[in-house]
Formats: C-alpha cells, structure tokens, sequence
C-alpha cells in the first residue's frame, strides 16, 4: 500500500509563505486605500494574516529545520514558527480592534507584522537587523497616528531613541560579521578580548531596545501610554517578542562560551524586573501602569537568555507567548476606554461595571499578567521561574517571585477602581472589532491558563531549534 | 445495658429537655414536673445504693482519640451518695417553691426558660457530685456555672442582675481556670483522668503540689471562700429559688465536695493549713459582714460563707464525714431561710431588713423561719447543733487551739447574727405574711427536716464507716453555752439598745464597705481591661502600623524611582549610551 | 467523586452567569445538591485507611522533567474540611439570599467559584494545583469583598489581597524549591528527607510564613479585621469559617507531614507563639466595640490554639488542631452570620447601640448567646472538645510550660461574658424585630455544634484516618 504522496501544500515552507501572503496582502491594502474602500482593505488586511497565521501554525511542524529555507537566510525552524504565530495572532487581534483607521494605518500593521515575523525567522544578521530596523520604522508611524501633541512627542522620543539603538545594533553585528567573517547566525563566531565584549554589549543594547532591557527602556513608559492602544498591544505583544526572538537568535550562537555572560545578564533581568515594577506602585495611569508592568515582564523574558539552556529558553519563551496576548488584550481595552476619556485610575472608577463585558475581559488579561493561576501568565511564570531556579540561579527565580508578588498592588488597583463602585459616568459603546479581539485574547488565556500542556510542547520544541 | 448510676441525672435532664419544647401554657405546671423529677432522682439515689455496697464505679468512655481515652465515670459512695441526696431533696422543694414564686407578671417563656435552665443546672450539678473522673467532673462544673450564670441573670433586663451574673461568672471562670490547669497537671502526671487512680498514685511532688493548688482555687472561687468570695452577695439579685438552690444549697457545695473528694492529695501536699487559714479568714470576714447587713438575702449570702467556712475548717482537719454532714444539715436549713425571705419579701415588697415589718407570734412564716434561724445557730435539738457538735469534737481532736478557739468565736458570732437577722425581721411588729401553699409546703418540709436531722448523724455517719462522734460532752456544752451568749448579745444590743457605739467602730465600717474586697475585684477586672485595651491600641498603632509602614516605604522608593523618567528624550538617549558602555565595562569586569 | 465536588459549584458558577435572573435559585440548588453530594460521599470515605483516599489523577503539564498533575485525594485532616466548607457553602448562600441585592449573579457566581477552588485546595495532592485553588480563593474573596462590601472595602480588599499575596509568594518560593529540588510536586509521593537541612529549613520557614499570614497568627494578623468588618456576611462566613483552616490545613499537610523534624525543633518556638497568639487575640476582642469586629479578633484566639495543637506535634494534639478546625469553622460561621442578621435588622455593628437585644430579637439573641459559650469553650458543644484535646497533648508533651494556654482559655470566657452583656443583654434603646428571616443556616449550624460536641468520636474517627494521626 502506498503512502499518500503529501499534499504540494505541505512542503511549503512555512515562514516563507507567511511572508509572502504578508506582503500580498499589504500591495491588496495598499490598491484598495488609494481606491479609497476602508473596508475592504480591513477584510483584505484581516484575511491575509489569518492566511498568514494559518501558515505558520497548520503546517506539519518538524523539529529541526528540514528545509534550510531561503539561501540560509530563513530559517524555518520551530522558533521561528512560534513566534510568527505569536506575533500574527497579536497583529490580528490589533487589525481586528483597529476599526476606523486610516489605510496607511492597516498597512502599517502588516509591515509591522512582517517584520516581527521575519526577525524571529532569521538566518543571516543582515535579514535581522533589516526585519527589526522594519518593526521600528513601521511603528514610528504607528505611535504618531493621529498626531495629537502627546503622540508626537512620544514618536519623537522613541524615534530618537530607536536611532541611536539602530547604530549601536549595527555596530555589535559589524564587530560580529568582521569577528566571524560571515554573517550567517550559525557560522557566527565572538572575537576573543575587548572587541567582543563591545559587540555582545552593543548587541544587547541596541537588541535589548526593542525588549525593554534596563537602562535601554526608559521610552516605553511614555509611548506605550501615549499611542492609540491597539499599537500598544502590537508594540508590547509582538515588538517586544521580537526584540527577545533576536537576542536569542544570536546569543545562543556567540554567548554561550562567555562565562561572564551569565551574572550580567542575569543582574540586568534583575534589575529590569525590579526597578519597573517598584516605579509602578505610585502610577495613576492605568496604561502606564500596565506598560510599567509589560517592562518588568521583558527583564522576566531575560532571565531566559541571560541562562541560555534550554529549559530556561523554554521558560521564557512560554513566558513571552502567555504574556503577549495579556499585553494586548490589555492595552486594546485600555485604549478603548482612553479613545473615550478615561485614562487615569479615578476616571476609571465604576467602568467595569457600567461595562460588563469590556471589564470581565480587561480584568482577565490583568490577572492573566499577575499571573494568578488558572491563566496562561501563571503557566508561563510557573515554567520560567522553574526553570531558572533548576537551572542554577534560584535566587534570581525568588527576585521574580517577589516581584510579581509586589506587582498585584497595581494591577488591583486597577481592578479596584473598574469595580469597587458604580460610578458616575457612561456606558460607552466598543466597538464590534475592539469587542472580538479582547474575547479572543480572554479566551486564549483561559485556554493556556488551564491547559498549558501545548504551549510548553511548542516552546520546548522552539527552545530545542535554537540549540 | 447502662448502668443504673448513669440514670441518676437522667429525670432532671428530661424535665429540661421538656421546658425546651412545652407550649406556653403548660410553663407554669413545669414547677410540678421539677418536682416530681427530684423525686425520681432520690429513689434513683437509694435504688443506686441498695444495688450494693460500698463503692462502686461505672465508667463510659465518651470519646477516645489518638489512642487516649476520655472517660465519664460515676462513682457512688458516701460523700456522692450524701450530695446527690441534697440536690434531690432540695430540688423538689425548690421546684414546688418556684411555682408560687412566681407570679402573673412573668411571661411562659421566660419561666419555660427559667425550669429548663434550673433542670440543666441540677442535672450537671448531679453529674459534678457523681463524676469519678475529673473529666466529667470539669464537664459539669462548667455547666453548672453557666446555669448559674443565666439564672441570676433570669431577669436579664434588669441591669443589676446582669451586672451580678457577670461578676459571679467572670470569678468563677478564674477558678474554672485554675482548675482546669490543676486536671491538666494531674492527667500529665498520672497519666489518667480516674480520681481513684490519681488518689492512688498520688506523690508530693511539685507538679502535684501546683495541681492541688489549682484544684484549691477553682473550689474556693465555687465556694465563695475568701478572696474568691465577692461574687455571692450580689448573687442574691437572682430569684429567691435561685438563691434557695444554686447559692446556698448545692452550688455552692460544690466547691467544698471537690475540696471532700480530693482531699487525701490536698492533704499529702501539705496544703491543710492554708486550708485552715483560708476557712478562718473566710469565717471572720464574712462573720462581721453578716453583723451590719441590711439586705435580708445578702445577709443570709454571708451567712452561707460563714458556714461553708465551718465545713472547708472540718476538711482541712481531714473530718470529710463532719464536713458533709454539716453540708447536709446546711443546705436544709439554709434553703428554708431563703424561703422564708422570700415570703417575706413577697408579703412586704422589700429587701431591706431595716423597712420590713412582719408579725412575730404563731404565724406560720414566723415559726419555720425561727427554726431555721436556731438550726443555722446550733441549738440543740435542731439538726445545726449536732452538724456543728461534729465539726468542733474533729478540730478538738485535731489539737490546735487556736483554731478551736476561732472556731468558738464563730460559734457565737453565728448566732448573734442570725438572731440579729431574725429580730429585724420580724421582731419590730407587723402583719401577717400569707403565701400560697406552693411557698408554704416546702418551708415546712425543710423545717421538720431540720427539726429531726439530727436523728440522721449516724447514718451519715455510718455511710463513711465512722463512729458519729458523742453529744454530750464539756465541749458540747461550751459551745451551747456561747450560742446563748450570741443570743443575748443579740437581744441586748438590738432590743435593748446597748453597746450603741458598736456600729461606729473601724472595724463595723469596714465590713460594711465590705473590707473593700469587691473594690478590689472590681480593680482587678479594671486591670485586665485596660491590659486589653493597650494590646488593642498596640495593633492599631504599632502592629498595623509597622504592615503599613512596609507600604509607605515601597511608595517612597517607587517615587525616587519615578524620577528616572523624566519624559526627556535626552534623558534616554543618554541612558541608551550610558547603559552601554556600563555593560561593555561590566562584561569586561566580571572576566 | 472529588471530582464531581469539584465541578458542581463552578457549574452552579457557570449557570449563574448565564441566567442572572434566576441566579439565586440556581446557587441554591447547587449549594444544596453539593451538600448532598458530599453526604453520599461519607459511604464512600473509608475510616480504616490512613492514607489518602477517593483518589483522582490525571496528567495536566510537565515542565521540563517535573511532572504535575490533576492529582486529588483526601484523608482525615482534609475531609472534614471538605464536608464543613460544603456545609458553609449552603449557609453563605442561605444568608446571601437575604442580604444581596445587587449583582447577584456575579456574587452567587463567586461564591460557588470560591467554594469550589476552597475544595481543591483541601483535596489537592499536587503542590501546582493546591497554588492554584490557594491564588484562585483569594481573588474570589478580593471581588466579594470589593464589590459588595461595606464602607471601606476598597482599602480593606487591597489590604487583604496584598498582604496574603505576599504570604503566597512565599508559598510559591517554597513549591519552586521543592520542585527544583526532588524534581516532583506530588504531595502524596513527596519525600523531602533527602534533603540538607538547611534546605528543609528554609522549605519549613516558608510555608510557616505563609500560614502564619494566612491563619492568620500574631503578629500577621492585621488583615483579618478589616477584611471582616468589611466582607459581606457571606464572605465573612467563608473568610472565617474555611480560608483560615487552609493555613493550618497546609501546616499540617506540608509542615508535619513532610517535614516533621523540623517542626519538632521548631517546636517550643511555635508553641509559645500559637499561645501568645491566643492571649493576645483574646485581650484585643475585649476591648473593642465593633461586635464583627470582635468576633474577627476571637478568629485569630482560636487559630492561636490550633497552632499550639499543631506545634505539639504528638497524635492527639492533631487531632486536637484538626478537631478545634472544623469545630472552630462551625462557630465562627454561626456568630458571623448571627451578626449580619442582627445588622441587617438594626443597621449597626456597634456593641453599644446593640444593647439589649434579647428584649427585642429573643431568638437571635438566644442564638448568639449559644454561639458565644461555643465560642468560650462550652462543654456539650464543639469547643470544648478541640480545646480540651490539645490542652492534654500540650500538658503531655510540655508539662508546666502548657500552663500557657490557660489564660488564653479564661480570656475567652471573659470576653464572651464581655460580649453578652453588652450586645444581648441588658436594656437598650434599639429598635429591632426578628420576624421573617429563616432559621434554617443558624439552625443547620447550631445543630451541628451541638451534635458533634455531645458525640465528638463521630468526627474524631474521621481525622483518625490519616497516617498524622
């Protein structure tokens, strides 16, 4: 009996494929925003990621890269899969939330997309740092959508911040592909002495501006509370990942035969973690309370680089999935009520009950970020904080204790004030698309919360692609 | 098949659980049950006995765990079987008493709830003086102070009963407490709850030393011996039935039958002249206290006390079948006056001895109350002379002379007071006193039976296997001789008039404040609630605030760190390379 | 079967979502139905075995090589706890009915969620899922206090859930520890014996931090009052009558169970401190004002004394603590919900305004009377078993150093005579009547102190089937 020849759809690569219905669907967009139909382009932008999505997750995933993708400059790997399907479903749900926007705003998110899709996959430290310098400039434009003064400025910060990031990253991949004299990530090789040092340091600098690493994040407090919320949530579900899908890209190549990589990472994910969550505890904002929050979570996601075994590896990746779907869904709802004034912790007060729906689904994600158990934040936490005790530093895993502990004070505080008592002003309208992403990142995080069995088999499978 | 002991409680218990569930109408009819119900129980008393001889033992383990047991078990010999004959006896008086007592004003729910509380009280009370095992003996002393407690509290709108009803439960939880360390010491060292087997065991060594201390202080603080004392007199703002029962009769023996029954511990410690001591103090104080009161019940309290000091005096000499003879020719005539007060108080509406006017002559209430008064004195042939002949021949031959001496002295002083007592009362003229027959039937009882109690002497006597002492002897006959002399004194100084200044001596101030002992309970309870009160101003102000401080702390920090974000873009971008170079620097460091 | 305990009130939570309307009968019907439930499963519950029983496991995650598990079974300390939080279940429901009238569906909803993962925490035997139930409970108990609490609630749930969350980082510390370092977090196969001491030590000092905050122990216990002052009456029934128990409950499960060396070493200290706990919660009742308030205080005596049971160590002070557990969650539901009727009828919580009350409510107040010698230590109801079982473990094990707990045991008394003659009786002003409300949750309470305090062995041989006893 002869084996069914597999199906031509099944030998796509993945990656590959997900890029390209990525770009097809931007040209879609971009045709139909001259031709002026608002909604056609949504359906066109929507059907392309989910195809894109689709991509990515449903094709037979194989451990280790079989095909070796484009000319060695993809990689179609199980972490780059991960990631894209992270960084898709964060771009859907986005796309999904971001109803009366402009086309160059829909296109915007696709670029965006497609680099956090690229830089994950990456083969090559060219095809990195062109597919993170993408995420960059993409969102510029993101943060400054609607151009109010606020938005702006914080375009304008996080322009000139992300220049000076820019160099430094492409000094660090400079010094690597001169050091190694290729730059396919595999081959990559560290030069001995200070020339090294300088390209690790530049690397996680430049790298680490995109994760949030301490002191290179000292602009996601003000632009994550400052753009229109979906762009929050793209920025802090999938721009952020991306930023650590890289690091980790290259830093399992170079890092692991530097022993002092390990203590230096290690105190700045500490001091990352701690220093956020500390600056939170007075915030009256509620997004920049959650953005202070998404930080700390980046300096948790470090830990796992800062180790670079598998199992923390696998840590944080579970970690970076559970929490970007919370992240989103987050900052949609926030955004949501911020389109409609109310921001601050006072102006919130009573919205979750005039609300039901909007709060029960915000006040998941919050959990879900606190990581109370039964939520997908907690089966990653548990996994991580696991891991990096097991794997040697158990009192770092006791600091990330402690500092999730401490973070329940402020995100309470904002389930206090949705809830604690009617208040006095309206019950606003969200819109159907704004209402469709935040259920689906509600019920996602249920799902993972309460069976978390897939997540850690695909992180576990990522996690081993890298090695 | 449970043992026939075991029943003993049971009649009493069924008349509570009777007034839990009776309708309205039937609440009053509940006196007659009560009644009935003591009735059963002293035939279940004799049944018991005639069974066998001796003593005997029945034990049921309530529950066990872990290994240990915690058994109740009854024991039926001469000082149990006296006991529970006294809580029977004198329940179908008080109960029968309690009908007429009172009247249309109470509401049937009230007085379902007074029968049913006076039944626990004399099933628990039945359970103490039964119990083998200091378990059930613990079970039932604890029960019984909370009867107590909600009987003197009956009218619980009343503010002064309440005030009362806390004071009496609050001394006796201290005793409770101390008992209960002294149980707890003896099971630790002995290893079992069985009061036979402890007795048996027994060594004087520290632990059993604090654990009789323990034993002593939980007695007297039941007994209202001094300085546990201060409760009784203003006990007496319960109904009169409460005060015929509880606080004369049986209640209050049974500090003293605790005392009886751990008595050869007591003894081996070391412990008989603080006993002695104690009983002195308790006889003095509340001897002078008697002398100026004016409250026709407290009078009769302090007269309670006085007398329960004669007995602790027979036991501390080891005389336990003196001591419980007294106890049962006391608990007689004892009730009986408290009937008679409350008659008394009935017919005038008062409680002040100094307003009543009751005719003196051969009016009934008259006649029972006077052979109460000449019981409680010691004159012969009421049942009185004979319980004290008793008590005085065991101290004579104990030998020490200054106790006899005191005692002597009490002797006198008893019956001054009490004749002082009656003369107030009913010597001044007035009105005949009419009572319903419910009131009436139990007085007279009690008076034949203190009228021929002293027929009983041997008997009681026999029961312990002892030889009742002679009556007719030169002690016999002083004692005799100085109850007269109290009489006179009495007369002289109330009827004639002589000795005027005695009231205004230091001595007679002090005993009607009381020799500021209640003050000073009163100051002890003060204490522990300003205690109370710092430890609750410490967890407002220094727990609480040290949890809150923690919170202050994290603020201020979180606000220092908040000024790292200046909103500055060159802030950052300075950070950007400044971070960088301090990672290059650091990486290179830890080389 | 532990499963379906598990299940029917988060369905009930469910349903109640879905049809708010009928919220409050389908929360009835469930509270009831799990009564029942839990009934049927005494036939099942074995009291010859000492091990756990009614065992469930299915394979939920493996992080790395650790693997966690559904894993659920009970034994003779966690099934009592089981039938009494079912049983308060039913009676937070009950007092619900009369008491909430808004957002009915989420409170019902929360209430059976809470109940639920209350269970899971006393039938867990896997370190994940007991965690789980442990953070779950305190987020339900934040959004019952939150939302329909009194005046203050938003200060009082903040407090609360900051507090007892640090307490469960300690926690959460300790289960990474344990799972780092047997590689398993199987309480029922857990072995930590191989561990160094100092190891087991910093395991022990942990799990104790973390119970001491949850019992809640002195100093710790600062949360408690303003959580009950501030909970609905549902919440406080709960909050008193089973969160509490969980401290002790995991004290008993980890600390005697798996590391009783340590807690032998640790012994006196404990003792000492389960003792001065007592005391001092018994002075501070005395002297406050607030009647929920000082039944809140009269929580932290007791759990002082089950502390002192459990530090005693031997087989009888378990069974003491275990015993003092379920007697002291039946008379702490009883008064707390005996108060929330007497504030629903006269709208305070001030002793003093409340003086009087069995003039004007005689059964409530009667009720209270009852639930207050219970409280004291009456002998025939409860109390005094508890009490009375760790006082002869302690004697046993300590001697004259056990004296301690005698002043605890004469502050009860005088804070319960305190309590009754300011609050019922007396002659007061207020202005109150009785009629209308269903004795049914005082009475199901009442019955069951008085049952189990007239024939304690029906309790006892169920803690006896466990191998701490």
């Amino acid at each position: 009996m002869m084996p069914n020849p597999p199906l031509p759809i099944a030998s796509l690569p993945p990656i590959a494929t997900a890029a390209g219905l990525l770009l097809l669907a931007l040209f879609a967009c971009a045709i139909l925003d001259v031709g002026g139909s608002r909604k056609g382009l949504r359906v066109a932008a929507l059907a392309g990621i989910a195809l894109a999505l689709a991509m990515a997750l449903a094709l037979p995933w194989i451990p280790r890269a079989a095909g070796p993708g484009i000319a060695h400059l993809l990689r179609e790997d199980a972490f780059a899969r991960l990631f894209a399907a992270l960084s898709l479903t964060v771009a859907l749900c986005v796309t999904l939330a971001a109803k009366e926007r402009p086309g160059s705003y829909t296109c915007a998110t696709l670029l965006t997309a497609l680099g956090m899709v690229l830089a994950a996959a990456a083969g090559d430290l060219v095809v990195l740092y062109l597919s993170l310098e993408l995420v960059t400039l993409s969102s510029y434009a993101l943060v400054a959508y609607g151009r109010t003064r606020e938005r702006m400025e914080a375009a304008v910060k996080y322009f000139v911040a992300g220049v000076l990031a820019s160099a430094l990253m492409l000094l660090g991949f400079g010094l690597l592909i001169v050091g190694s004299g290729t730059s396919a990530i595999a081959a990559l090789t560290l030069a001995p002495g200070p020339v090294g040092l300088l390209a690790l340091g530049a690397i996680v600098a430049g790298v680490g501006f995109k994760l949030g690493v301490f002191p290179f994040n000292l602009w996601m407090p003000d632009v994550y509370q400052a753009s229109d919320g979906p762009v929050s949530g793209l920025l802090a579900g999938g721009g952020k990942n991306a930023g650590l899908a890289g690091l980790l890209r290259v830093m399992a190549a170079v890092a692991l035969g530097v022993p002092q990589w390990r203590i230096a990472i290690a105190a700045l994910a500490a001091v990352t973690m701690l220093v956020p969550t500390v600056t939170a505890l007075v915030q009256r904002d509620a997004r920049r309370i959650v953005a202070y929050s998404v930080v700390a979570h980046g300096g948790m996601a470090l830990m796992g680089a800062a180790l670079l075994t598998p199992l923390a590896v696998t840590g944080s990746l579970a970690l970076a999935c559970a929490l970007a779907l919370a992240s989103c869904g987050a900052f949609i709802a926030l955004g949501a009520l911020a389109s409609h004034g109310l921001a601050s912790l006072d102006e919130l007060r009573g919205a979750g009950l005039r609300n039901p729906l909007l709060g029960a689904c915000l006040t998941l994600c919050l959990l879900s970020l606190a990581g109370i158990p039964l939520l997908a934040g907690f089966s990653g936490k548990l996994f991580l904080f696991y891991a990096i005790a097991q794997d040697g530093m158990p009192w770092l895993a006791g600091l990330a204790i402690l500092a999730s502990a401490v973070s329940l004070w402020y995100y309470f505080s904002i389930i206090r004030a949705l809830y604690a008592e009617r208040g006095s002003g309206k019950c606003y309208e969200v819109g159907h698309g704004t209402m469709a992403a935040l259920l689906a990142c509600a019920i996602l995080t249920i799902v993972l919360g309460v069976y978390p069995e897939p997540l850690y088999r695909l992180a576990t499978m990522a996690a081993g692609a890298l090695f | 098949m449970i043992p026939l002991p075991f029943l003993i409680p049971l009649p009493f218990a069924l008349v509570m659980l009777c007034a839990l569930v009776a309708p309205a109408r039937a609440a009053r009819r509940l006196g007659y049950l009560g009644s009935l119900a003591g009735a059963a129980t002293l035939l279940l008393v004799f049944l018991s006995y005639a069974g066998g001889t001796g003593t005997q033992a029945a034990t049921w383990t309530w529950f066990g765990a872990a290994g240990e047991q915690f058994p109740l078990t009854i024991t039926l010999d001469a000082l149990s079987l006296v006991l529970s004959g006294i809580v029977s006896l004198i329940g179908v008086a008080v109960f029968l008493y309690s009908v007429g007592y009172f009247g249309d004003e109470e509401r049937p729910s009230d007085l379902s709830r007074y029968y049913a509380i006076l039944s626990l009280f004399a099933a628990s009370m039945l359970g103490v003086v039964l119990s083998g095992s200091l378990l059930q003996l613990f079970v039932c002393w604890e029960l019984v102070g909370i009867s107590s407690y909600l009987l003197i509290g009956f009218w619980h709108g009343k503010d002064e009963a309440m005030r009362a009803a806390r004071k009496a439960l609050l001394t006796i939880l201290v005793g409770d407490a101390f008992l209960l360390a002294g149980i707890m010491l003896l099971r630790a060292r002995y290893g079992t709850f069985d009061i036979a087997r402890v007795l048996a065991l027994a060594r004087p060594d520290t632990l059993t030393l604090l654990a009789a201390i323990g034993i002593v202080v939980g007695a007297i603080s039941k007994s209202a011996q001094f300085p546990l004392h201060a409760w009784l007199p203003d006990a007496m703002a319960g109904p009169t039935p409460v005060s015929a029962f509880l606080h004369s009769a049986t209640m209050v023996k049974a500090g003293l039958f605790l005392v009886a029954r751990m008595l050869p511990l007591l003894l081996l410690v070391g412990l008989s002249p603080w006993l002695a001591a104690l009983a002195l103090v308790t006889i003095a104080l509340s001897a002078c206290m008697a002398l100026v009161e004016t409250d026709i019940k407290r009078a009769l309290a302090y007269s309670t006390m006085n007398q329960l000091g004669f007995v602790l005096l027979a036991l501390s000499a080891g005389a336990v079948a003196a001591g419980t003879y007294h106890m049962l020719t006391h608990s007689m005539f004892k009730a009986l006056l408290f009937f008679a007060a409350g008659i008394a108080i009935h017919a005038t509406g008062t409680q002040d001895m100094a307003r009543m006017r009751l005719a003196l002559g051969a009016n009934a209430l008259a006649i029972v109350a006077g052979i109460g008064a000449l019981a409680l004195a010691g004159m012969v042939p009421l049942s009185g002379f004979f319980s004290k002949e008793t008590i005085l021949d065991a101290l004579v031959r104990q030998g020490n002379w200054t106790i006899v001496a005191c005692f002597m002295l009490a002797v006198l002083l008893s019956a001054a007071y009490i004749a002082r007592w009656y003369l107030l009362v009913f010597a001044r003229g007035g009105r005949d006193a009419r009572a319903p027959w419910q009131m009436m039937a139990p007085a007279v009882g009690l008076a034949l039976l203190s009228l021929a109690g002293g027929l009983a002497m041997g008997k009681v006597f026999g029961l312990f296997g002892e030889a009742a002492p002679p009556v007719l002897t030169p002690w016999t006959l002083l004692s005799l001789a100085l109850v007269l002399a109290g009489f006179l004194c009495t007369y002289l100084s109330c009827v004639r008039g002589w000795a005027a200044w005695l009231p205004g001596t230091a001595l007679a101030s002090a005993a009607r404040a009381r020799f500021l002992l209640d003050d000073l309970s009163a100051g002890v309870a003060r204490a522990a609630l300003g205690v109370a009160r710092a430890c609750a101003w410490i967890d407002g102000n220094v727990v609480d605030r040290a949890v809150r401080g923690v919170a202050v702390r994290m603020g201020a920090l979180a606000r220092g760190a908040r000024r790292m974000q200046t909103g500055r873009v060159a802030t950052y971008a300075f950070a950007i390379v400044a971070g960088f170079i301090a990672l290059v620097l650091l990486l290179g460091a830890l080389r | 079967m532990l499963s379906l305990l598990l299940a029917f009130p988060l369905l009930s939570a469910a349903l109640a979502l879905l049809f708010p309307r009928r919220a409050r009968d389908i929360a009835l019907a469930g509270a009831l139905a799990l009564c029942a439930l839990a009934a049927l499963s005494l036939w099942s519950f074995s009291l010859a075995t000492k091990g756990f029983q009614l065992l469930e496991r299915i394979a939920w995650a493996r992080l790395g090589s650790v693997e966690i598990a559904y894993h659920v079974g009970v034994d003779g300390i966690s099934y009592p706890m089981v039938l009494l939080t079912a049983l308060l279940t039913l009676v937070a429901v009950l007092v619900s009915r009369r008491e909430i009238h808004t957002g009915e569906a989420g409170h019902y909803a929360l209430l059976m969620a809470l109940c639920s993962c209350v269970i899971g925490v006393f039938v867990s035997l896997d370190l994940v899922l007991l965690f789980a139930c442990w953070e779950a409970v305190l987020v339900a108990m934040f959004f019952l206090i939150l939302r329909w609490g009194a005046s203050n609630r938003a200060y009082a749930a903040m407090k609360f859930l900051v507090y007892t969350g640090i307490a469960s980082a300690a926690l959460f510390i300790s289960l990474v520890v344990i799972a780092m370092a047997t590689g398993s977090v199987d309480i029922a196969a857990m072995d930590l014996s191989h561990l160094s001491p100092a190891l087991r030590t910093a395991i022990f000092a942990l799990l104790l931090f973390a119970c001491l905050v949850k019992m809640p122990i002195a100093p710790f216990h600062t949360w408690l009052p303003d959580a009950h002052v501030q909970a609905p009456t549902a919440g406080s029934v709960m909050l008193a009558g089973v969160l509490l128990k969980m401290g002790a409950y995991l004290l008993l499960r980890l600390g005697v169970g798996l590391l009783g060396d340590v807690v032998a070493q640790w012994r006196v200290f404990l003792f000492a401190l389960g003792c001065a706990s007592a005391i001092y919660g018994a002075f501070v009742c005395l002297a406050q004002s607030d009647l929920k308030r000082m039944i809140a205080y009269s929580s932290v005596h007791h759990m002082g004394f089950v502390l002192a049971g459990i530090a005693i160590g031997s087989s009888l002070g378990v069974t003491g603590a275990a015993f003092e557990m379920a007697s002291h969650g039946i008379i702490a539901a009883l008064l707390f919900a005996l108060a929330g009727l007497v504030h629903e009828r006269t709208g305070t919580f001030d002793m003093d305004a409340l003086r009087g009350l069995a003039q004007r409510m005689p059964r409530t107040a009667w009720l209270l009377a009852l639930a207050s010698f219970a409280a004291m230590g009456l002998p025939g109801m409860t109390g005094f078993v508890g009490e009375f079982m760790i006082l002869v473990a302690g004697f046993a094990r300590f001697g004259p150093l056990a004296l301690l707990m005698v002043p605890a045991v004469l502050l009860a008394g005088a804070y319960v005579v305190r309590m009754l003659s300011r609050v019922v009786f007396g002659t007061g002003t207020l202005r109150a009547s009785e009629g209308g409300a269903s004795p049914l949750p005082f009475g199901l309470l009442a019955a069951a102190t008085l049952l189990v305090g007239i024939m304690p062995g029906l309790l006892i041989g169920i803690i006896a089937a466990s191998t701490l006893t």
